[in-house]
């Protein structure tokens, strides 16, 4: 197109066809053998790259390339908070193990709690590995009169209401700790949504918000310079890089929560798939680049395995089931 | 058709959508529901004003024959023949897919709009099919849709 | 001021500059493409990164940002087709333009517009980036609002002709970005139980089909060419006179494009609109935008360009991407284990640094590669118009199916384009309603957050002084296009 005339044209599409063609033969072979993976597998990410999903992907694939000997091609389908793509891997793909997907909880499961139009289910999935879980935060803003979680507290228990806090959207992970907490704790905050983890802290850093319910790795770098002062971090125990941040757990009260990311693959795989791929995964357990990868993004692993997975999806299911059950008539009339 | 005919069609149409999305908008809560339908009953009079807009228009001569006039310049039967296959184009390369669809759409739109000489038609439906492959799937690694080669 | 140094040795390296012309090279060619952007180009290109030197990667990946940002506007001009969202305002001057045949001399127009906005970002960002950061911080919902009203504004200085069409277009834009799942509540509207349509309608998709296939059948509806050639020797580089005549033109602009593209959520797209506005507003010749005008042409294409440094400000300074292009770049920075955020600049001042530098040094890349591409592209202004037109459709449908990888996109792709060649047929600008769906949702959401935020009262909006600024403003714009403004300034002037 960019040639002046016919006959350039015609010669560089006919040097670029011999290219291809070349290409082409170049790269056949590999043909139907036994051993699973002898072809590369593809991710679907419901999610636009260059978002949290596809950090993930970017650090933990060319280490399971490595393990499994076959590489990882990202498909991106992003839409409807991930359902597009999860429904795709659920619906339309095959089962035969080279067709994963990085599947986000509390969101996987969240979709189609909120939206009858949705019509997958958690038992669509295999659930392979989870990686990460970063765990839930609030944050206030560097000038807030708030420098404790109890100075907070006692401030909401005495002016219910009188705060507001963001979140990352209306079914986030971010939504469902702050109504866990308000049903754990008793008290009363506005919630206001913002679209995304980054405009949420960002609400809350310029003041436009009392407080932020967050996750750690996305506030991180803004709560060491001291843009943001961290309250209480909802993860079992406390976070290497925030030690004077106290645990919710520490301060009585039952709740971790967070969002985490993993893999799964389509209900039903070959077994033999399904076992070389955790295994794959429970390599990265040892794995100190990995470890060191994952640092940076400042995402604390988390690895849980098959079985493991599964039941905490199953779990976070119930509970967000449970939650959305009893604020939904606010959203839904 | 005229000028007039031609803005009343268009007015129904938009007034046909109005309803369409004012039903609907009646399921949702009164805060999401809110500034849709401010905006459905300003499109809706907007189309009302385009079509008085138009009638009065209409009677000033000048309009409908300088109307007329580019009318008649335009291929109706291309227009209406190329947008079908447009249509059955993108309908059937998601089924059949990218590598068969394409240039055969390439060389029917080419040879139906006497574009070129029929072997060049031919060349350029190929050669662009390969081309697009080579850039998105091979250099830039985007997909494309590939039906049945899936 | 040790460390501007150091970043300015390591950029003028000849591996860096290599990487940064490649930037170039590969950003201009993928903006020029409908569907493909930078955004997409920097994802792909993310992995090949990982085993260059950091500072050399993200160079070249901020090259290619703003190589991205130039090239959506070749096709725009040439073929009515932008290239990327941010080049939608630029087909109302460039592509009549090349109409008239003068393709090659919008082009060169179009570069160095581009150019100087380039230049004037990189050299804010270079500057007073820390101080800048805490800028966008302070933007919130109540100043988003503003942002969304004054823009809507636009939508009555883009109806020419009959106020009345404008005004129609551009509410069916902005009802058409309100699809999709709503922000505050979480109830999808209007998507008629499909979950494809749960986050509304892709602008891009909808920008491809509005402009592009009205344009395959116009090109082949009469039996001779819409487009005149452009000569060969048409010179592409405009005179100096031309360019200094402009000089306010450009530095407004640029201006608008860094401020705009410093509103995290705001870019490109809407930078070129709000130029061309105002543009328009200080012009002597008003009535000419729309008819080829080099003014509507200048405008839009510094401001795009502009939006480059002004994007990287709160990307580079708080870790907040101004842009879904610099969320791309940030993702990047993360993964070569350089954490983005206030740290940036004191802890890996040399990449900072490089990477302020090499935006700067692209400019220079994007005038001699982007000149080279031009000549060539110009050709296409030769090839017939029944070839041209199976060929556009077909860049239309692979480019649309890119962006998401959905074939229902492709489908509301062609649903626009025939929504878009009959607003033609019945002179309803599309224009509008471009604009109404890049603001839509900004002024739904921002609404919201701003009435929670201010416990339901409208009195909110007095509490931030630039909010109420910019709703003055906004006011002022709608006085100004009532007949009665205009009675009251030449009652002034006598």
């Amino acid at each position: 197109m960019k040639t002046v005339n016919f006959k350039k044209m015609f010669l560089t599409m006919f040097m670029f066809t011999l290219i291809l063609v070349l290409a082409a033969c170049g790269s056949e072979g590999a043909d139907g053998a036994s051993n699973f993976p002898n072809n590369s597998i593809t991710v679907i990410q419901g999610f636009d790259p260059g978002g949290g999903s596809d950090q993930l992907a970017q650090v933990t694939q060319p280490h399971l390339q490595e393990s499994l000997g076959v590489s990882f091609t990202n498909e991106y389908v992003p839409g409807a908070a991930g359902a597009v793509g999860w429904t795709r891997l659920a619906q339309q793909s095959e089962n035969d193990g080279y067709t994963i997907s990085i599947t986000n909880s509390p969101m996987l499961m969240t979709n189609y709690i909120m939206n009858s139009e949705i019509t997958y289910s958690l038992e669509d999935f295999e659930p392979i590995a989870n990686v990460v879980t970063d765990p839930g935060i609030i944050v206030v803003p560097e000038d807030s009169e708030f420098d404790t979680y109890e100075e907070f507290a006692t401030y909401l228990e005495e002016n219910p209401g009188e705060l507001n806090a963001s979140n990352s959207g209306v079914g986030g992970d971010d939504f469902f700790t702050q109504l866990k907490w308000m049903e754990e704790t008793g008290l009363e905050m506005e919630l206001i949504p913002y679209e995304g983890d980054g405009p949420s802290w960002q609400a809350a850093a310029g003041g436009d918000v009392d407080a932020s319910f967050n996750n750690l790795g996305v506030v991180y770098p803004q709560v060491s310079e001291g843009n943001l002062k961290p309250l209480v971090v909802f993860s079992e125990e406390r976070i290497e890089s925030i030690p004077d941040v106290p645990t919710a757990k520490e301060l009585g009260l039952d709740l971790v929560s967070g969002s985490s990311r993993g893999y799964s693959a389509p209900a039903g795989i070959p077994e033999e798939a399904k076992q070389t791929l955790i295994d794959a995964f429970a390599q990265l357990e040892d794995n100190a680049e990995f470890k060191e990868s994952l640092e940076n993004l400042a995402l604390p692993m988390d690895l849980k395995l098959g079985e493991d997975y599964a039941s905490y999806l199953q779990a976070e299911e119930e509970a967000a089931a449970e939650l959305w059950e009893n604020v939904k008539d606010q959203y839904e009339q | 058709m005229t000028y007039l005919v031609r803005h009343s069609i268009a007015s129904v149409l938009v007034l046909i959508f109005c309803t369409v999305f004012f039903l609907e908008s009646l399921n949702y809560p009164a805060s999401a529901a809110r500034l849709p339908q401010i905006l459905i009953i300003l499109v809706a009079l907007l189309a009302i004003g385009m079509f008085i807009e138009a009638f009065i228009k209409n009677k000033k001569t000048d309009v409908k024959s300088a109307v007329k006039k580019e009318a008649e310049k335009i291929n109706v039967k291309r227009v209406v023949l190329f947008t079908i296959l447009i249509a059955l184009y993108i309908i059937l390369i998601d089924v059949i897919g990218y590598f068969i669809v394409t240039p055969v759409f390439l060389f029917v739109a080419m040879t139906y709009l006497r574009a070129t000489k029929v072997y060049m038609a031919l060349i350029l439906s190929i050669g662009f099919t390969v081309f697009i492959y080579g850039l998105f799937s091979m250099f830039l690694n985007i997909p494309l849709p590939m039906g049945i080669f899936s | 001021m040790n460390d501007i140094m150091t970043g300015l040795i390591n950029v003028l390296s000849i591996d860096s500059l290599f990487f940064i012309a490649l930037g170039m090279a590969l950003g201009i060619f993928v903006g020029s493409m409908p569907g493909l952007s930078a955004t997409m180009a920097i994802a792909i290109l993310l992995p090949l990164t990982y085993s260059m030197d950091p500072a050399n990667g993200i160079s070249m990946l901020a090259s290619l940002y703003m190589g991205g940002m130039y090239g959506g506007s070749i096709l725009a001009i040439l073929l009515r087709t932008p290239g990327t969202p941010a080049a939608a305002a630029t087909v109302l001057d460039g592509y009549i333009m090349t109409e008239n045949g003068q393709a090659g001399r919008a082009l060169g127009i179009s570069l160095i517009s581009g150019l100087v906005g380039g230049v004037i970002g990189s050299i804010v960002l270079l500057s007073i980036a820390p101080f800048l950061g805490r800028v966008a911080l302070n933007i919130g919902a109540l100043e988003m609002f503003a942002v969304a009203v004054l823009g809507i504004t636009i939508i009555s200085s883009l109806s020419a002709g009959s106020v009345i069409k404008g005004l129609m277009s551009g509410s069916l834009g902005l009802l058409i970005s309100l699809m999709g799942m709503h922000a505050i509540t979480g109830i999808p509207r209007f998507t008629f139980g499909s979950i494809y349509l749960f986050d509304g309608i892709s602008f891009v998709v909808a920008l491809i089909g509005l402009f592009s296939i009205p344009q395959a059948l116009k090109l082949i509806e009469k039996d001779q060419e819409l487009v005149k050639a452009s000569k060969i020797k048409d010179k592409i580089l405009p005179p100096w006179r031309l360019i200094i005549g402009q000089r306010l033109n450009l530095l407004r602009s640029s201006l608008i494009g860094v401020i705009t593209g410093l509103i995290p959520g705001t870019g490109g797209d809407t930078a070129s609109w709000f130029s061309y506005n105002e543009a328009k507003r200080f012009s002597r010749e008003k009535e000419k935008f729309g008819t080829g005008h080099v003014e509507g042409l200048v405008a839009p294409e510094s401001a795009n360009n502009a939006v480059v440094g002004g994007a990287l400000v709160p990307t580079i300074t708080l870790g907040v991407p101004g842009s879904s292009t610099t969320a791309v770049l940030l993702g990047g920075l993360m993964i070569h284990g350089i954490m983005p955020g206030p740290t940036l600049m004191t802890e890996h001042a040399d990449v900072a640094y490089t990477l302020l530098w090499a935006v700067l040094i692209s400019c220079i890349f994007l005038f001699f590669i982007g000149l080279l591409y031009t000549k060539v592209a110009v050709g296409i202004t030769r090839i017939p118009g029944r070839v041209l037109a199976p060929i556009i459709v077909l860049l239309c449908v692979v480019g649309t199916f890119a962006v998401q990888n959905s074939m229902v996109d492709v489908m509301i792709m062609f649903g626009f384009g025939i929504l878009g060649y009959f607003m033609d047929k019945l002179s309803i600008p599309v224009a509008p309603l471009v604009v109404g769906m890049i603001l839509g949702g900004m002024l739904d959401t921002s609404l919201h957050q701003s009435l929670l935020i201010g416990d339901g009262s409208w009195g909110v909006f007095l509490t931030s002084p630039v909010a109420v600024i910019l709703l003055v403003i906004a006011l002022i714009s709608v006085l100004q296009s009532t007949p009665l403004f205009g009675k009251v300034a030449a009652l002034f002037k006598k």
